[in-house]
């Protein structure tokens, strides 16, 4: 087996049909978005070649733009520091061998499997001001006529969709750090044991620097997964009331299929893309350092 | 190693693009048979032509929709007359099927043959990009006659006919008469008596006085364009929509200003954003409102939608009141619009463009005696089935004379979107009208 993958042309042979799949998919059509948003175009008649005039629009005149920026850093965050650590201890706690440990493992992955539109759906009847879930419970405790519409108020409607897709992935981040930190050889906890290390000090000082590799691949998910959030928002607010909830995927499908400005949304995708790129590569940066001294998964 | 720093770079990019991908649209299925040489300007065909398949696409794609049975019920019709032509046809959801047409036609769409498409501002795109085939040729004087004067407006560009009417709609005040007169409220016929109507029934328990299903962006521009129609009268709205006069605050601020009344008078309920079209329409036939304004569609679902707990006699149609001093009692909301269109790059000009002349006055037909829509087109109806709802609206239709249709089919798609965007904001406490007026100018004045 080992002399077979040695070979360059075994090698090829394996890789070439994703290979394929990804440029038809990927490449091809991220080069035609590139050149597409360097055009003034409808999606149907002439194309005016404008340059880099898309972008500049983009940076200089898009009223709405910075505050989707704004609100897809603010999800960023929401999800690097609230839905990580969440997940990471629920992993953690998991893999410890509590009871109903699969029990717990499958409910916690629920809402991964679930479609966006459905929780989507779901939360939107949350946060509902009549009906509401919530509101039962805020009337319930406090104030009998509370009527706040979550999602119709500019001040709240994008923070209400932030909940639901920080919730909806915690099961899918738990997954992946709990199967990392069940690959981590028993022999160091111990090993650890016998030195007399507490709970914590294993945790901080075993397996969190053995799941580094994992952490970043985590960290990369979720950030680049914040960056070009869509569907829950489209599903939930559209980016409304008057674009408060505005991401700048949400923008994108506006000018796209809205209004018919194939090529000004050509160039917010081709942002995105650049964006997600860009931030990736400094995760991975980053990490470099921290990789290279743990490398046990 | 710069092999692995490259391999790092595509697995990165594989992670980074796992959900960025562009629907690359597969035709339907080609016909293969050999092109048929017929004689342009006949639109009779010669039977024992050889076999021919049309690509038909519509948007009627849920099952339980009347329009879709009583198409496939024409389409059957239409085969049986013309043995050498087999209608193929292919089917998506609304906002998937204006999706499909702009990509399709980003090329030169060869799996369609005929489509149903919108008119006015919608199909103009298509029009200057000229992708669609002018029907003049094949319009006979036999054909002329049967269009119902009027109705074409919409398919019209540049003086060249290219589609025919289908059927029209009519915007409609659904009221429901047991709740106003629980309420001791009188059906409004001027904005005076809506403003009156909607503070005594927003006192009963439970009742939104009018649903606006301002959720969805269209619902919300009806009850604009209403208060519009009677404020700047449909002339003048009809030649701001052609470009003809520039859209100003003259009037269109009032009927903003209006709308803003009605939500602070609580005619919308607290939070009318978070209802959409759907729920609207919803609570009107569940009687937890009392009015609805609505397409002339709407008529059909009260009599037939089986979630209905309201008695379907107890509603009563009007027209959009009213605003005293202003605007022509003739002018209403709606007309024609939809329709089918025959593809420039057919291969079979003659028979897509006979066959698309033959299902928009077929569906006009049936839509008419279906009580969906009205027909555009004369000629001998059953009437049998119409429900008393739908004769009502007849009844106001025959006094219309000026007709608005509805903006964002009217106007280009950027200012299309931006003004049903905006009509939102009205539904909303601190509502800016000046921003809104501002931002109509921005957009439809460019």
């Amino acid at each position: 087996m080992d002399r077979i993958l040695g070979k360059k042309r075994y090698i090829a042979v394996f890789i070439l049909p994703t290979l394929l799949i990804f440029l038809g998919f990927v490449v091809v059509p991220l080069i035609t978005t590139g050149i597409y948003s360097l055009f003034d175009y409808d999606g149907i008649g002439k194309m005016d070649f404008l340059g880099l005039g898309n972008y500049i629009k983009l940076f200089t005149e898009d009223r709405y733009f910075p505050n989707a920026l704004k609100n897809s850093f603010i999800l960023a965050g929401a999800s690097i520091f609230i839905q990580l650590p969440i997940s990471f201890v629920l992993a953690l706690i998991l893999s410890r061998g509590v009871k109903g440990e699969k029990f717990f493992r499958t409910v916690y992955f629920i809402p991964v499997v679930i479609s966006s539109m459905v929780i989507g759906q779901l939360w939107m009847r949350i946060f509902r001001s009549d009906y509401g879930l919530l509101n039962i419970i805020i009337r319930a405790l406090g104030p009998k006529d509370f009527e706040y519409s979550w999602l119709s108020e500019p001040k709240t409607a994008f923070l209400a969709t932030v909940v639901p897709a920080v919730w909806q992935y915690i099961g899918y981040h738990m997954l992946i750090f709990y199967a990392g930190i069940k690959s981590i050889s028993p022999d160091y906890y111990e090993a650890a044991q016998i030195d007399g290390a507490s709970k914590l000090m294993t945790t901080f000082k075993i397996t969190i620097p053995l799941l580094t590799p994992v952490i970043k691949t985590c960290l990369v998910f979720s950030l680049t997964g914040s960056l070009r959030s869509f569907d829950l928002i489209y599903v939930m607010t559209g980016g409304g009331p008057n674009h408060a909830s505005e991401v700048p995927a949400t923008l994108m499908y506006n000018n796209l299929f809205r209004k018919s400005l194939y090529g000004y949304g050509s160039a917010q995708a081709f942002f995105i893309v650049v964006e997600c790129l860009l931030f990736s590569l400094i995760i991975s940066k980053l990490f470099k350092r921290a990789e290279e001294n743990a490398s046990v998964v | 190693m710069k092999l692995k720093r490259i391999m790092a770079f595509l697995l990165t990019a594989v992670m980074v693009f796992g959900l960025i991908g562009c629907g690359s649209s597969t035709t339907t299925t080609e016909s293969t048979e050999t092109k048929t040489e017929t004689s342009s300007g006949t639109s009779n065909d010669q039977s024992g032509g050889e076999q021919i398949t049309l690509n038909v696409w519509h948007q009627w794609s849920n099952d339980t929709n009347e329009l879709k049975k009583l198409y496939e019920a024409a389409v059957a019709e239409y085969e049986a007359a013309h043995p050498n032509v087999k209608i193929n046809t292919e089917t998506l959801d609304t906002e998937a099927y204006k999706t499909k047409i702009s990509a399709e036609f980003a090329g030169t769409a060869s799996g369609i043959d005929v489509f149903y498409y919108w008119g006015a501002g919608t199909a103009r795109k298509l029009v200057n990009a000229d992708k669609l085939l002018p029907l003049d040729d094949y319009l006979t004087d036999e054909i002329k006659a049967k269009i119902l004067p009027g109705s074409t407006g919409a398919f019209e560009y540049n003086g060249k006919t290219y589609s025919l009417p289908m059927f029209s709609w009519y915007m409609t005040l659904f009221c429901n008469k047991d709740l106003f007169e629980q309420a001791g409220a009188k059906i409004p016929t001027t904005y005076d008596e809506l403003l009156d109507a909607c503070k005594k029934l927003s006192a009963l328990d439970g009742v939104t006085p009018l649903a606006a299903g301002a959720k969805d962006g269209w619902n919300a521009a009806f009850i604009y364009q209403a208060l519009a129609l009677r404020e700047v009268g449909g002339a003048n709205i009809n030649a701001m929509l052609n470009g003809e006069v520039p859209f100003s605050a003259e009037g269109y601020k009032e009927a903003a200003d209006k709308v803003v009344e009605l939500y602070n008078a609580g005619a919308f309920g607290k939070n009318p954003l978070e209802v959409g079209n759907d729920d609207a329409n919803s609570a009107f036939i569940t009687g937890k409102t009392a009015m609805r304004l609505m397409g002339s569609w709407f008529a059909n679902q009260v009599y037939t939608d089986a979630t209905a707990t309201i008695d379907p006699a107890s509603v009563v149609a009007v027209k959009i009141p009213m605003i005293s001093g202003k605007g022509n009692a003739s002018d209403y909301c709606g007309g024609f619009i939809e329709s089918f269109w025959v593809n420039k790059e057919t291969k079979y000009p003659a028979e897509a463009a006979d066959f698309a002349i033959f299902i928009n006055e077929k569906m006009g037909k049936a839509a008419y005696e279906t009580g969906t829509g009205f027909s555009g087109w004369v000629g001998e109806f059953d009437e049998s089935k119409l429900n008393p709802l739908f004769v009502q609206i007849k009844d106001l239709l025959s006094e219309g004379e000026t007709g608005v249709l509805a903006w964002d089919t009217s106007l280009d798609s950027e200012p299309a979107t931006i003004h049903n965007e905006q009509v939102q904001t009205l539904f909303a406490a601190g509502a800016d009208t000046e921003a809104f007026i501002e931002e109509h100018i921005a957009a439809i004045n460019k």
